[in-house]
């Protein structure tokens, strides 16, 4: 062996050989790098980043058309400004803001007396908030007043009376009732009774929150069936603020347990 | 048989193969070069053209707020109307018409009967009474769940669901059934 020809120990590169398959190859290797590159850079960072603002589009969009929808609607309320007005007067005389326990108490005073009933007993208390499931899971809150009621009627006359009650304008409910028939001091025969009324008020306080649309539409028919109906409900005046009353700490118990 | 003879030397059918194999990488590396290059431009006119839609709706948004601002005052008293007009829907819709309930009773009540006392709440009410006899108050309750009641409500046919007749007495002193019952009723008939 010559000691020209001496090799190294350990690995044994022959360069030459790689740096021909480099150049052989170099163009498809350059376009496979620009190709990952590309992919890296653009591609990827793109294709994921499209279907979030894909949504962000869908969702201005959404929200475009609700304040259009929304324009509209308050547009509308604004001609017709003056049966806004009428409608919110008519309902809050239906749904009161405050208690105003005196007139409620005229109110059903009123009504039992011109159902020909005597009235023997009127008294007051205010009852527990009350949330009834309105619609779309939206729950409102409100307050009642509830009366306990004393009067000697027929039954006819009874009768007359739970039709006014439903009848009247400012909404009020019996949720029980009971009668008994007594002799009266004359001896005729009356119907003794005893009502719990309730009556709930409300008093709203919005705010006007720009992004949310306003689902009231005035021109909606199951509004205008509501208005009616409204409309054809009794008002009463207030005759007598200085009614006497008796307010009691809790409501009055005014139902007895069932002997079943 | 003559077969084919192949006298290409080993080292030129290397070479070609090596050829072959270069230009059919720089071809697929050119191919999916070109592919991506479309994919990304693609990507980048889309995203581009979306953003400039965003930008658009963002402006159409600040324009439609500022004139909804300009009507808050509309908008709140519309909200407080609405509110209410939920609230009474409700209330009006669970309301059950006692009036009517006591008018299909009277009516299905024979002349016989008399009713000294009624206890009514949400569901069922208990009442007492007297009748002249014992077939009168049979009578009186098969009327209460005759579901083909004639003349009374129509609506209300179905109204009283069970009658439980608790007590029955006679009195001897005025030769009087006196009786007890429980009477459930279905209230959502009575709803608007």
């Amino acid at each position: 062996m010559k000691s020209g020809e001496n090799k190294k120990p350990g690995l044994n590169i022959d360069t030459s050989k790689i740096k021909g398959i480099l150049i052989n190859f170099v163009v498809s290797l350059v376009a496979s790098g620009l190709s990952l590159l590309l992919i890296i850079l653009i591609g990827y960072p793109y294709f994921k980043n499209l279907s979030h603002i894909k949504e962000d589009l869908r969702q201005k969009e959404q929200l475009k058309r609700v304040l259009n929808d929304k324009i509209v609607i308050l547009n509308r309320l604004v001609d017709f400004k003056s049966v806004v007005d009428e409608d919110s007067n008519l309902v809050n005389q239906v749904l009161v803001n405050e208690a105003e326990v005196p007139r409620l108490l005229d109110e059903v005073n009123q009504i039992a007396t011109n159902s020909g009933m005597d009235v023997t007993r009127l008294s007051y208390s205010y009852g527990g908030a009350e949330t009834p499931d309105v619609s779309e899971g939206k729950q409102v809150s409100y307050s009642t007043v509830s009366i306990a009621l004393g009067t000697d009627s027929s039954f006819e006359q009874l009768v007359v009376f739970m039709k006014a009650i439903e009848n009247a304008a400012r909404f009020a409910s019996v949720p029980n009732f009971r009668y008994a028939a007594t002799t009266t001091i004359e001896g005729e025969s009356k119907l003794g009774g005893s009502f719990s009324i309730e009556s709930p008020f409300l008093l709203v306080k919005s705010t006007a929150v720009t992004d949310e649309p306003v689902d009231l539409d005035i021109s909606s028919q199951n509004f205008v069936d509501f208005i009616n109906m409204i409309k054809g409900l009794k008002f009463y005046e207030f005759l007598n603020p200085n009614i006497e009353v008796v307010k009691t700490e809790t409501p009055t118990e005014e139902v007895t347990t069932p002997q079943e | 048989m003559a077969g084919d003879i192949n006298l290409i030397p080993q080292s030129e059918v290397v070479e070609q193969i090596k050829t072959k194999a270069v230009k059919t990488s720089t071809l697929v590396a050119l191919i999916f070069l070109g592919v991506v290059v479309l994919i990304c431009t693609y990507l980048f006119i889309v995203t581009g053209s979306i953003k400039k839609q965003i930008s658009a709706a963002d402006s159409a948004i600040a324009s439609l707020r500022g004139r909804i601002n300009e009507l808050s005052l509309v908008e709140i008293s519309a909200r407080n109307l609405d509110k209410k007009y939920k609230v009474l829907n409700t209330l009006f819709a669970q309301r059950p018409k006692y009036s009517a309930l006591l008018e299909e009773l009277n009516i299905r009540k024979s002349k016989q009967i008399t009713i000294d006392s009624l206890d009514l709440k949400i569901g069922s009410m208990n009442i007492s009474g007297s009748a002249g006899n014992y077939i009168a108050i049979a009578g009186f309750v098969n009327n209460l769940l005759d579901k083909t009641f004639e003349g009374g409500n129509a609506k209300l046919k179905e109204v009283f669901t069970t009658v439980s007749l608790n007590s029955v007495s006679l009195e001897k002193s005025t030769n009087e059934v006196r009786f007890f019952i429980v009477v459930n009723y279905n209230d959502s008939l009575l709803k608007q």
